[in-house]
């Protein structure tokens, strides 16, 4: 019965935080919104990386090229096909960074650690060249202006708009991700991060299923980026080669391998520059730096690792 | 050829080096269906190595490997388990960051039809499937006496429980035949007696073919229909565990050969 009520609690307050998140435009400013938009934006990029790093050991620096690719990608086809509404862009975008995903992934994959994070790092620097270099698409080092999602006859310009839309995508992706943990593909995605070996044994095809793996990664990568375009509705290479290592340290501070932890972490990692003020200025990275040491030395395993195993060693005192 | 017709894994002149050592040397062995068959032979034998050769993790440079009728000598692991054999290794390899439910809940992988897009919404087909699989999983730990720590870390367990959830895993393949890489090794006496039972009861109550790897002789000569002893990657004899014991082979494999001048 217990776990029935737990069960029960814990789904109504999740539906209690959509609720509030899909009406939050009421009631609070279009810079909270934006600030809020872009936390909800990280989470899902960074969730992909969790689901790549937590399940796969897949160390991929690729997303912030994916997030690009997704960002100009969906902002590319939305001026060339003016008519397309946004829910089809979005599609599309997430098709074509699946499909990049793959085309990537087929070749690195076979690389391991610390060979295939190169790999994937050359596949994001390579990409911020290409976008400066098709300057034409791209605008180039100039960046260039997003158009506005439309649906239909409806041109949903405002914030408020697209906030709802970033809270739809990251309740899904939430929703998938924590679908997916539970199932055949979650349990053979942890046990290739836990021991390929024995994950062969069991009949587990591990080429295929990383491949799925960093498919899904870089398509959430992908998804993120043209939200991102949206939101902020301009566009230039270098928001996103800054980005760097900002995914793995909202992973380290929330918590690798868990569900909730790459919101967590964003949320965290999004709050802390407005209580130091300052978005991404020099004396931003030593606090960055700070809190990635402290996290790596103290709690690797992330605040909700930390909690979690708090909570387990209560239980089982309890029970002794 | 009556024995043929019965057995479930057939090695035809297997042969492996590494680095100009012959660890495993026209090696030829024929399991039959619901044996319980001992490979024994002193360290470094080429036991592991054959074992691996069979399960796909090494491939043969020569000879052929036969497995309930076909030739999966150049098959990869995960195709092998496809066709019914699970196995446990000699150091331990679970997944470490899941609980024991999971391990085998990992297991069922090859028994679960669902697909990634079922999988990603959750339906009906995803969530009855999964509890047919629980159930699967649950029937094999209480047959293991692991029902009390389904939902432990492996990591907070003992040593001869972690051995018990690795082969409760193979299990979980559901598989016609079952290498055991030294169940017995880091057991006391109580607990190795136990696992004697265990394997005449996944051979005799799941008509499971068992194929193991094992020191602990009188365990070995107690539950094994036949055995095979390896030296030097090459057969010194194989028999019943009476033949065995009463080679001179193979005491000469085990304590080398009797001083001529005594």
């Amino acid at each position: 019965m217990q776990s029935v009520n737990k069960k029960v609690l814990k789904n109504s307050s999740l539906v209690l935080i959509v609720v509030l998140l899909l009406l939050a435009p009421l009631y609070i400013s279009n810079y909270l919104l934006y600030l809020v938009g872009v936390i909800l934006i990280m989470a899902i990029v960074a969730q992909g990386l969790n689901t790549m790093i937590g399940w796969g050991a897949i160390f991929s620096f690729g997303q912030p090229g994916f997030m690009a690719f997704g960002a100009y990608f969906g902002a590319i086809i939305s001026r060339l096909f003016p008519m397309l509404p946004f829910p089809v862009i979005l599609i599309l975008t997430a098709v074509a960074s699946a499909l990049i995903g793959f085309v990537i992934g087929f070749p690195c994959l076979r690389l391991r650690g610390f060979f295939l994070a190169m790999a994937t790092y050359g596949f994001s620097s390579a990409l911020f060249v290409l976008i400066n270099f098709f300057n034409n698409l791209t605008g180039g080092n100039e960046g260039m202006y997003v158009a506005p999602p439309t649906f239909g006859p409806m041109v949903l310009s405002s914030i408020e708009s697209i906030f709802i839309m970033i809270v739809i995508i990251g309740v899904l992706t939430q929703f998938f991700v924590s679908n997916i943990s539970k199932s055949r593909t979650g349990h053979a995605w942890r046990s290739i991060r836990d021991g390929e070996i024995a994950a062969a044994s069991l009949g587990i095809n591990i080429a295929r299923e990383k491949l799925k793996l960093f498919t899904f990664g870089s398509c959430l990568g992908g998804v993120g980026g043209v939200l991102y375009a949206y939101l902020i509705g301009y566009l230039q290479a270098d928001f996103f080669s800054i980005m760097g290592l900002s995914f793995f340290l909202i992973l380290v501070v929330g918590g690798i391998g868990t569900v909730w932890g790459p919101l967590l972490g964003s949320v965290i990692m999004m709050l802390i520059p407005q209580v130091f003020g300052g978005l991404f200025n020099q004396s931003m990275n030593l606090v960055y730096g700070a809190i990635l040491l402290i996290f790596v030395l103290i709690a690797p395993n992330g605040l909700l690792g930390m909690f979690g195993s708090l909570i387990t060693n209560v239980k089982s005192r309890g029970k002794a | 050829m009556k024995n043929s017709m019965n057995s479930i894994l057939t090695l035809q002149d297997i042969s492996i080096s590494f680095g100009g050592i012959k660890a495993v040397n026209q090696l030829s062995l024929d399991v039959r269906n619901q044996e319980i068959f001992a490979i024994i032979g002193p360290n470094g034998a080429g036991k592991t190595t054959a074992f691996n050769i069979i399960s796909g993790l090494y491939r043969a440079q020569a000879g052929s490997v036969l497995f309930s009728g076909t030739d999966i000598t150049n098959l990869l692991p995960h195709q092998i388990a496809h066709l019914g054999m699970g196995r446990t290794f000699q150091n331990l390899e679970l997944f470490t960051l899941m609980s024991v439910e999971d391990n085998l809940m990992a297991a069922r992988h090859m028994h679960t039809k669902t697909n990634f897009w079922n999988e990603l919404i959750r339906n009906k087909k995803v969530k009855d499937e999964e509890e047919q699989n629980r159930k699967k999983v649950h029937e094999i730990l209480s047959f293991l006496n692991l029902g009390e720590v389904a939902n432990k870390k492996v990591t907070d367990l003992g040593f001869p429980i972690q051995k018990r959830v690795e082969l409760g895993r193979a299990l979980a393949l559901e598989p016609k035949l079952l290498l055991l890489d030294e169940p017995a090794a880091g057991l006391n006496f109580v607990e190795t007696a136990e696992l004697s039972e265990l394997i005449k009861s996944i051979r005799g109550d799941l008509g499971i073919t068992v194929l193991l790897i094992e020191h602990d002789m009188s365990m070995v000569m107690s539950i094994s229909d036949r055995i095979i002893v390896l030296d030097y990657g090459k057969e010194i004899c194989l028999g019943v565990p009476e033949e065995i014991q009463n080679d001179a082979r193979v005491v000469e494999a085990y304590l080398g050969k009797r001083d001529s001048h005594a």
